[in-house]
């Protein structure tokens, strides 16, 4: 359970949650742990691969949007003038 | 807006669909002929147009917009930003109004650089970028997270949490052989 600790207080360091006196404490720490200071840049990498994940599906699902839309016939209307505006440049 | 857009619910995949359905159809005209009267391709549009949900999706979930107010214009909003950062356009070039300039688009929107390790974690740890996904992206509660997962306690929500955590950033650690992956 140290670990479940650890990664909780390096993700209060990293949401800013930390008192300003546990926040100096913790990068005197990093500054003399070379792990702990690999452990935060990995962390704070985790968070920003978890954004990056979460848009990917936000964007496959509205691609799927977008390829039900442009193939079904009973909208061609819609996609005809979408395609018109293109066409004319 | 119609009553059923503003009972719709964002985070709830099949009112999600819905919605974004009937956004689609209402804002995509819009947006095309804005990016084709700057000489934008279909592509672009198309593009721009899917991460504007992205944007939208985002804001409605930290709340940062009092939706589902005008999600049609929002969409819009954000798409001529998207368009203005992306190509390096001017912006005064863009005409947006002052409902449209007051909108914010994430910084690290087309950051890159995290597209390798997400690739990785995507084949590798998937069940767990799924769980972190619900809570630090979509922002549920571990109460919701332990309900659409099936957890028995929220305790036990909280403690795979942590776990998932650890392991995908053992994986991070593995696998971050540059130096720029971690700065």
């Amino acid at each position: 359970m140290k670990t479940l600790h650890d990664i909780k207080e390096i993700e209060e360091y990293l949401q800013g949650k930390m008192s300003p006196q546990a926040q100096l404490l913790f990068e005197a720490r990093m500054l003399i742990d070379q792990l702990l200071k690999l452990q935060v840049a990995c962390q704070r990498r985790l968070y920003a691969i978890i954004t990056s994940f979460g848009r990917r599906m936000i964007k496959s699902e509205v691609k799927q949007l977008h390829d039900h839309l442009f193939n079904d016939p009973s909208r061609h209307e819609f996609r005809e003038s979408i395609q018109a505006l293109f066409s004319e440049k | 807006m119609t009553e059923t857009e503003t009972l719709l619910n964002i985070l709830i995949p099949a009112e999600r669909e819905q919605l974004f359905m009937q956004l689609y159809e209402s804002a995509f005209p819009n947006v095309a002929n804005f990016i084709a009267n700057r000489g934008g391709s279909f592509h672009d549009a198309k593009d721009i147009f899917h991460d504007a949900f992205v944007v939208l999706y985002e804001k409605a979930v930290r709340q940062e917009v009092d939706f589902p107010e005008a999600p049609e214009c929002y969409l819009v909003g954000i798409a001529k930003h998207l368009w203005v950062r992306k190509f390096k356009d001017d912006y005064k070039k863009a005409g947006l109004d002052e409902l449209e300039e007051l909108i914010t688009i994430p910084e690290d929107y087309y950051d890159t650089s995290s597209n390798r390790l997400t690739s990785i974690l995507e084949l590798t740890g998937r069940k767990c970028l799924g769980l972190l996904r619900a809570l630090y992206y979509d922002g549920l509660s571990l109460e919701q997270v332990r309900k659409a997962f099936s957890f028995s306690t929220v305790h036990s929500a909280s403690v795979q949490k942590f776990k998932c955590i650890e392991k995908l950033r053992d994986t991070v650690q593995q696998k971050s052989l540059r130096y720029e992956d971690l700065a």
